[in-house]
């Protein structure tokens, strides 16, 4: 007894607990710079590679993206890897995080191509796209991303680069004609914006004044809030003191539209309010509270009906504790770059694999129907559109209200 | 005394060779040649920083002046195709100007409101990015910043090429190093020490303390211009949020980890938390809590930073010979 006692005295000395949990904390840093290059050692497999926000402000988003890409890899693998030119490959997703900024994603990019030998990319929102951008196409890599602006880095000059996302403005072409059944042409002849102080809110805008010149909708205010800012009545007042019929709020979070939505109420605006970024509706529920009513969510479908979309919700809460709508809507991308792959039956020509991948269509994802368009825009088809999932929220009550793709006019 | 001076230019002397071999250590490995670019802008950008705090003061508006030699570089480029053998010292060049204009009245402010005002400075500077949208670019940015070309007669190097660029920026740290150094040991050195320690005893010594201060935040805000010409050269890319107040609090880490007494912690600092930040990229979603963690241990287990670690090896060597 006195034996085992000293022993385990020897064995749990702080010296000795400080020395093991050292080792192990270095074992821990030193395995993921090991483990992709053995694990993987012994079979064809394509690198798939993920320079994305995993920590910072915009995680949730780099979270929702990752998701998708790790659960379709893990499916077509358990399916047996995927066929190319009569050749099964397995998959691996690589993922390191950019924080949200451009040097760092530039940096987690360089990682993947140059370290990894990753030939297909993808990442998530507008900084983490443009230092992507620095490294892929020069190296001939190709990437999938969600990036709504900058579109001075998206079309031919670029032609490796594909949008997965559905921006604003093209989800604009399925919430707007919704809200004119909703309301009536009549009820919405004016709009106001509200989106952050920075590149993203002056794209979004962009993309805002475009769509509703689209639909003759008279602009009538303008209003740039801080990302730091919690206070938002003095905006909302501004705004609303121009009585707009309806507010665009893009592409701001689900916390910052439940706080504009909560202000605009309180202030006693009754118009719509839409908010093509939101993606989700737990918080503006939360937020927001009884305000919570007239709000517009498009491609958020907060309903998983078909097989297709239960059985995505089903594996993505076994496998990562979690699912929500936005995780849902990127879940389609690998899909498509598979399909690209067997149809241009090479794994490491990136061009052919563009050129097919530009070509996919599916019918049956978490997002409906997908294709690839944009060849009037922007000289290729390289803009993800689907389906379109819009919920509202009334009276404090969240519900899919309607399905649709995308009206989108000829010159798109 | 002396052996102390020894070892230190020792261990200097061995981190530059190492810096030059490393390289060749790395198997010339792409990525990891740019890790190193990382670290010796890093360096840079904390020694710089650490140059201010001699004086007693935390500045949260450095990475602010390393903005503005970031886009006097980057414009002179872009707008006037001068390269950045220009930029790099009219960029150093206007962000010691503007840091003398602001530090008249941002020096004679103490303590908390140093530190309030540094931080206005810094969001004023990054604003000001953003707001000249036509002339700055706006949150935009500016794109397609170049390395530069030096034709040598028999040889033209092109710093596009990763290496020869390390081996540019490793030049330019070496210097900013060297010259902080220099000053930090001589008179003036020791005048801002004073000012460290009691800025009133300093006056009444016969200091003018106030134009020291002046002089040592512009030096200081000089050479984080360089380095943000260095940056911009390197990135080929800056927007206002390259130079965030964030850029200025890990620069400020990277001092109190490596610690705050001797140029030598900055250095230490910056290179181990930029190779941590490095290794921890994989961990993802844990990356940020494993980086405090990792902050926190080296607070707790090494007060005084990374630079005791050589005095702490000594004693623990001097008390195993007894």
């Amino acid at each position: 007894m006195t034996n085992k006692k000293s022993n385990l005295s020897r064995r749990l000395t702080r010296r000795g607990l400080l020395k093991q949990g050292s080792m192990a904390i270095a074992g821990g840093l030193a395995a993921p710079a090991i483990l992709p290059k053995s694990a993987f050692a012994q079979t064809r497999t394509i690198k798939i590679g993920g320079a994305v926000p995993l920590s910072g402000p915009v995680a949730y988003w780099g979270q929702s993206t990752m998701q998708g890409f790790v659960d379709g890899a893990a499916v077509m693998n358990e399916a047996g890897g995927i066929m190319i030119d009569g050749e099964p490959y397995m998959l691996e997703v690589i993922n390191y995080d950019t924080k949200g900024e451009v040097a760092d994603s530039r940096a987690a990019t360089m990682r993947l191509v140059e370290q990894d030998e990753c030939k297909f990319v993808y990442s998530q929102a507008a900084a983490s796209t443009v230092g992507m951008l620095q490294v892929t196409e020069p190296a001939e890599v190709l990437s999938i991303v969600a990036c709504w602006g900058y579109l001075e880095l998206f079309g031919t000059d670029y032609p490796l680069h594909f949008r997965g996302e559905m921006s604003d403005y093209e989800q604009g072409f399925a919430y707007m004609p919704f809200m004119i059944e909703k309301y009536g042409k009549d009820a919405l002849k004016s709009a106001a914006f509200i989106g952050p102080d920075d590149q993203d809110g002056i794209d979004c805008h962009f993309s805002y004044e475009r769509l509703m010149k689209h639909y003759g909708v008279e602009q009538k205010a303008v209003e740039y809030y801080n990302w730091e800012d919690t206070d938002f009545y003095p905006i909302v007042a501004k705004t609303i003191r121009e009585k707009p019929d309806f507010i665009v709020t893009s592409p701001s979070p689900p916390g910052i539209t439940a706080s504009i939505i909560k202000a605009a109420r309180e202030m006693g605006y009754q118009g719509p309010i839409s908010s093509p970024a939101a993606s989700e509706t737990e918080t503006i529920l939360e937020v927001a509270g009884e305000h919570a009513s007239g709000v517009i969510l498009p491609v958020t479908n907060i309903n998983p009906s078909s097989p297709t979309q239960k059985a995505i919700e089903k594996r993505f809460l076994e496998r990562f504790g979690t699912f929500n709508a936005l995780a849902g809507n990127y879940s389609w991308w690998i899909y498509a770059l598979k399909a690209a792959l067997e149809m241009a039956g090479t794994a490491t020509d990136t061009k052919a694999v563009a050129e097919a991948l530009a070509q996919v269509e599916l019918e049956d994802t978490y997002v409906g129907r997908t294709k690839w368009a944009g060849k009037n825009a922007y000289g290729l088809n390289r803009q993800g559109v689907y389906d379109c999932f819009t919920t509202t929220i009334d009276d404090g009550k969240a519900e899919l209200a309607d399905v649709r793709f995308p009206d989108l006019p000829d010159t798109f | 005394m002396e052996q102390t001076d020894r070892s230190s230019r020792i261990a200097w002397a061995a981190l530059l060779l190492a810096s030059l071999i490393a390289p060749v250590v790395v198997g010339f490995d792409k990525y990891l040649i740019h890790v190193g670019i990382i670290i010796s802008l890093n360096v840079a950008l904390a020694t710089s920083l650490w140059m201010i705090w001699s004086l007693g003061f935390i500045s949260f508006a450095h990475a602010g002046f390393m903005g503005i030699g970031a886009y006097t570089s980057a414009l002179l480029f872009t707008k006037l195709g001068l390269s950045m053998w220009y930029g790099l010292w009219l960029g150093a060049a206007m962000s010691g100007a503007i840091a003398l204009v602001i530090a008249l009245p941002l020096m004679r402010t103490r303590a908390v409101y140093f530190f309030m005002a540094s931080w206005a400075v810094g969001e004023v500077i990054k604003r000001n990015f953003a707001y000249f949208r036509d002339f700055f670019g706006g949150w935009d940015g500016v794109f397609n910043i170049r390395a530069p070309k030096l034709d040598l007669g028999f040889v033209e190097v092109n710093f596009a090429d990763r290496l020869a660029y390390y081996y540019l920026a490793l030049f330019f740290v070496v210097l900013t190093v060297l010259v902080i150094h220099r000053i930090n040991n001589s008179r003036t050195g020791m005048i801002y020490w004073s000012i460290h320690e009691n800025e009133l005893l300093a006056q009444h010594a016969g200091i003018n303390v106030f134009r020291h201060k002046v002089i040592a935040f512009t030096i200081a805000c000089a050479l984080a211009g360089l380095t943000g010409a260095l940056y911009a050269h390197y990135q080929t890319y800056i927007s206002p949020k390259s130079f965030d107040i964030w850029k200025s609090e890990f620069a400020l880490v990277h001092v109190i980890v490596g610690g705050l007494t001797t140029v030598g912690g900055p250095v230490a600092g910056a290179i181990s938390l930029t190779v941590v930040d490095e290794l921890l990229r994989a961990t993802g979603y844990f990356r940020t809590v494993f980086f405090g963690a990792v902050l926190i241990a080296a607070v707790l287990l090494l007060p005084g930073g990374l630079e005791t670690i050589p005095g702490r090896l000594r004693s623990f060597f001097k008390r195993s010979d007894k």
